[in-house]
């Protein structure tokens, strides 16, 4: 009742709050990923091996990628149905190029035309003024429709043998590498920058931003574009492991971008997460795919599995953060 | 009645509430009192069901609540109005009062001649009335304080808690709402409201509880108090809570601002006026007179019809986007701190560097740590706490809000700052330091803009006050404590005083 001075007290201690909420509120999904990782190196004696190991790694590169991307427009707000159809339609895109313009140069225009569809998504959505959800669900339709026009509706396929980069580098396939440095390139660019501060600023609050001097327009145009370069990149690499490509390769991967976002703990809302939580619920996918095959269960149970164990993550997190409140 | 037990909260390691007991009576108006993150929010909140207690008892009229949910506290007859708007932006009027509410079981509330007529009978009875049809979003934001005051009221409320009730209503419709509070009061509803106004405390309240770092220092009659009295209680330590003497800027100060004709729709009509170097101008006027609108004509937040500005000797520009305002050295501090000026979910330090002129590009690296290094300095300076920069800015009270608010526009250092309502919310002591920030950013050669609602406030800061009325300028007078009768008369037009606009 009497202590003059208490208003110094609280500040003392209060100022490693905020770091240590944030290393429990991380852990929750890293917990969850070790978890299954340790099951399934005790229950498959051959998921141990390194051979194993990097196929997953490999296996998971696209949708890790597409993932990635997916990130950045979650965390500004906004949401990317299109990147299935632009995944595709860069696949067919390489595939078909690559007698012209060689292997390169073929990537090389594969990966712009991504970026150019992604600026069109963005430029609707900035310009336009068009919620991200519903201008992207439209344009999915059409750049599909782009995608069979150009193959009129058959599998495009190549013979050339440079195209298929497969082969191992220091372990992990070419693919492999691609993924990770994407996922380190867009980390930094999320975590450490200048632009990255600006999306979780209109993410989380997008008058303020707009308030505050960013410019919201390219910043929407500028995240759109990045994800339609992923998904095209992620494209390109399903041409270059199959040699072949059609509209259909793309149906599911735009969810499942999303849904790795999301269990690796990437708000919905917009404003938070981080690009290495995508690459954690990526992973947490893979590994639930790689059991079923390691451990000879029915793939017939697989989706439901899938889809359990995405909401026993979501759930868990929620768990974490709801617990200091 | 309602009756608080030694209720205890802490979030993570930080303790907000310490064994906290307090008993408002019906009959009885009874105001808490306290500093910025005091607890007095978690505390009313706790009574509504709206937080959970880690230990404690509520009870209304003896009997405990049943759970600490808001559905239990309303069964039990608590009605709240929060610190921060919670009405439904995208929905009518109507709407909202109704919301949740049993009076319409299917069907359209908009469309029931019952939910209608019992509105307007809620509307006849306080005193203050507000078109049903109306989309929430479209109203000013004194008007959505009083339809969450007209939602609480339409159930009859035992217990009535308003969190800082009248910080972002105007003179004239604080005075209309005590006096509601008093009616209620002598109706036998139990009234507990909370505020950062000594004089309004020690006006309306029978009795007044006062916190200080979730502790209870104490709780008696208001005629045992004074202004002084409270705010030693409140801070610790005795405060002067007196404007300093006013220093001028010198004669030949430039123009720094020059607004030419600004016309925005029919709530700005052809304002013009011009801030000097190291000059606070004033705007007074009712809620609704335009002064906002005519600021966010101003910096491009809102695009003007017509009209020039000149920023800082520039050519003359009609505004388009905040981005040129800032980069020309105009910024604005908004007045709706959550809606216009915070990113609630990110740190502090994330929202002081938010404004920063884009100088290094987009690719310019910001490494957190760097981000909290800077912040510190400014946390320091206006006293925000928590002090961790790392601190999600929703998480703090209301009033470090408003500090971290006005910290993050005068951290861009700008030459021209427009304040609108700059200590809404805030603690006498935390008033007293914002007063103090923008004395001295005038003092160091920024031309203010101040927006107030508080005739003291704008009298003891500024140089010269400019009186809107609907839309217009209609008077300018010297900020002199004499000339408060001309103000009130210009802002509220021949009609006089107590006619709504
Ligand atoms: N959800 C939350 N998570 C963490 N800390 C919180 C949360 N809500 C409030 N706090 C902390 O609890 C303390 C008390 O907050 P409260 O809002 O009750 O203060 P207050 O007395 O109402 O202040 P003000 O006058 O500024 O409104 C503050 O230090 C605040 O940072
Ligand atoms: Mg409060």
């Amino acid at each position: 009742m009497s202590d003059v001075t208490a208003p110094e007290q609280p500040q003392e201690v209060t100022p490693t709050r905020g770091p240590r909420i944030r290393a429990t509120r991380d852990l929750g999904i890293v917990v969850f990923l070790v978890g299954i990782f340790a099951a399934l190196a005790i229950a498959a004696p051959s998921f141990r091996t390194s051979g194993n190991l990097s196929n997953i790694v490999n296996q998971m590169s696209m949708q890790g990628i597409a993932a990635c991307g997916a990130t950045l427009t979650i965390v500004s707000g906004g949401f990317d149905l299109s990147q299935g159809s632009v995944y595709a339609f860069c696949a067919i895109l390489s595939v078909m190029l690559v007698h012209t313009f060689g292997v390169l140069g073929a990537f090389v225009i594969a990966v712009l035309a991504g970026l150019g569809l992604g600026a069109i998504n963005g430029a609707i959505i900035a310009l336009g003024r068009v919620n991200s959800f519903i201008a992207t669900l439209a344009t999915s339709y059409v750049f599909l429709g782009f995608a069979t026009v150009i193959t009129q509706g058959n599998v495009a396929t190549t013979s050339n043998q440079n195209f298929m980069v497969m082969n191992n580098t220091y372990g992990l396939t070419v693919a492999s590498w691609v993924f990770i440095a994407i996922a380190v390139l867009l980390g930094i660019l999320l975590a450490y920058t200048r632009f990255g501060r600006g999306l979780y600023a209109i993410g989380g609050n997008p008058e303020a931003a707009r308030l505050s001097g960013i410019n919201i327009s390219f910043y929407r145009i500028a995240v759109f574009s990045i994800s339609g370069a992923c998904a095209g990149a992620a494209g390109i690499i399903a041409a270059s492991q199959a040699g072949s490509a059609d509209s259909s390769i793309g149906s599911t991967l735009a969810l499942l971008a999303i849904a790795s976002s999301v269990v690796g703990g990437v708000s919905i809302l917009g404003g938070q997460g981080a690009v290495w939580r995508a690459v954690v619920g990526a992973l947490i996918l893979e590994l639930i795919n790689n059991g079923f095959v390691l451990l000879n269960l029915n793939p017939v149970y697989e989706d439901v599995v899938f889809g359990l164990l995405v909401l026993l993550a979501v759930g868990m997190d929620q768990l974490l953060r709801r617990r200091r409140t | 009645m309602l009756e608080l037990q030694n209720i205890e909260k802490a979030y993570g390691p930080a303790r907000v509430l310490d064994g906290v007991t307090l008993l408002a009576r019906p009959g009885q108006i009874h105001a808490v009192l306290g500093e910025n993150g005091a607890g007095k929010s978690t505390l009313v909140k706790i009574a509504a069901g709206l937080v959970r207690p880690d230990a404690g008892l509520v009870a209304v009229n003896g009997d405990p609540l049943k759970a600490f949910t808001p559905r239990a506290a309303r069964e039990a007859g608590v009605e709240i109005v929060t610190q921060e708007l919670t009405s439904v932006p995208a929905r009518t009027v109507l709407e909202n009062v109704f919301l949740g509410h049993r009076v319409v079981a299917v069907g359209s509330v908009q469309r029931s001649k019952h939910a209608r007529q019992r509105f307007a009978e809620v509307c006849e009875e306080c005193g203050f009335s507000l078109p049903g049809d109306a989309i929430a979003a479209d109203l000013s934001i004194a008007d959505r304080q009083i339809l969450e005051v007209l939602r609480c009221l339409i159930r009859r409320p035992k217990v009535l808690i308003l969190d800082e009730p009248t910080s972002s209503l105007d003179e004239e419709r604080a005075h209309r709402l005590r006096v509601l509070l008093r009616r209620l009061s002598d109706a036998g509803t139990t009234v507990l409201f909370i505020s950062h106004f000594l004089n309004e405390v020690l006006e309306t309240a029978d009795w007044v509880t006062v916190l200080r770092d979730g502790r209870l220092i104490s709780s008696g009659p208001t005629e045992e108090e004074t202004e002084a009295s409270l705010i030693n209680k409140m801070v610790g330590r005795t405060l002067s809570v007196l404007y300093a003497p006013k220093t001028l800027p010198p004669a030949e100060a430039e123009t720094v601002l020059e607004a030419n004709d600004i016309w925005w729709g029919s709530a700005v009509r052809g304002v013009s006026l011009h801030v000097r170097r190291g000059e606070i101008v004033g705007l007074a006027g009712l809620i609704g007179a335009g002064r906002s609108e005519f600021a966010r004509c101003l910096v491009g937040a809102a695009k003007p019809d017509r009209g020039t500005v000149r920023i800082a000797g520039g050519p003359p520009i009609r505004p388009r986007n905040p981005r040129r305002a800032i980069s020309a050295g105009l910024v604005m501090v908004p007045e709706d701190r959550k809606q216009q000026g915070l990113v609630l979910g990110r740190s502090v330090a994330e929202n002081l560097a938010l404004s920063k002129p884009q100088t290094s590009g987009h690719l310019g690296f910001a490494l957190p740590r760097r981000l909290e290094d800077a912040a510190r300095d400014w946390i320091r300076r206006a006293d925000i706490r928590p002090a961790s920069p790392a601190a999600v800015v929703g998480e703090l009270s209301g009033g470090n809000q408003q500090k971290v608010l006005l910290s993050k526009w005068l951290a861009c250092g700008p030459k021209i700052l427009i304040v609108d309502e700059p200590t809404r919310g805030v603690d006498v002591g935390a008033k007293a330091a914002i007063h103090e920030m923008l004395a001295q950013a005038a003092a160091s050669g920024v031309g203010v803009l101040l927006i107030s609602s508080e005739l003291e406030e704008l009298l003891g800061l500024a140089h010269r006050i400019v009186v809107f009325r609907k839309g217009e300028v209609v008077d300018e007078v010297e900020g002199e404590a004499s000339e408060r009768e001309r103000i009130m008369t210009a802002a509220f037009g021949a009609a006089g005083m107590g006619a709504d606009e």
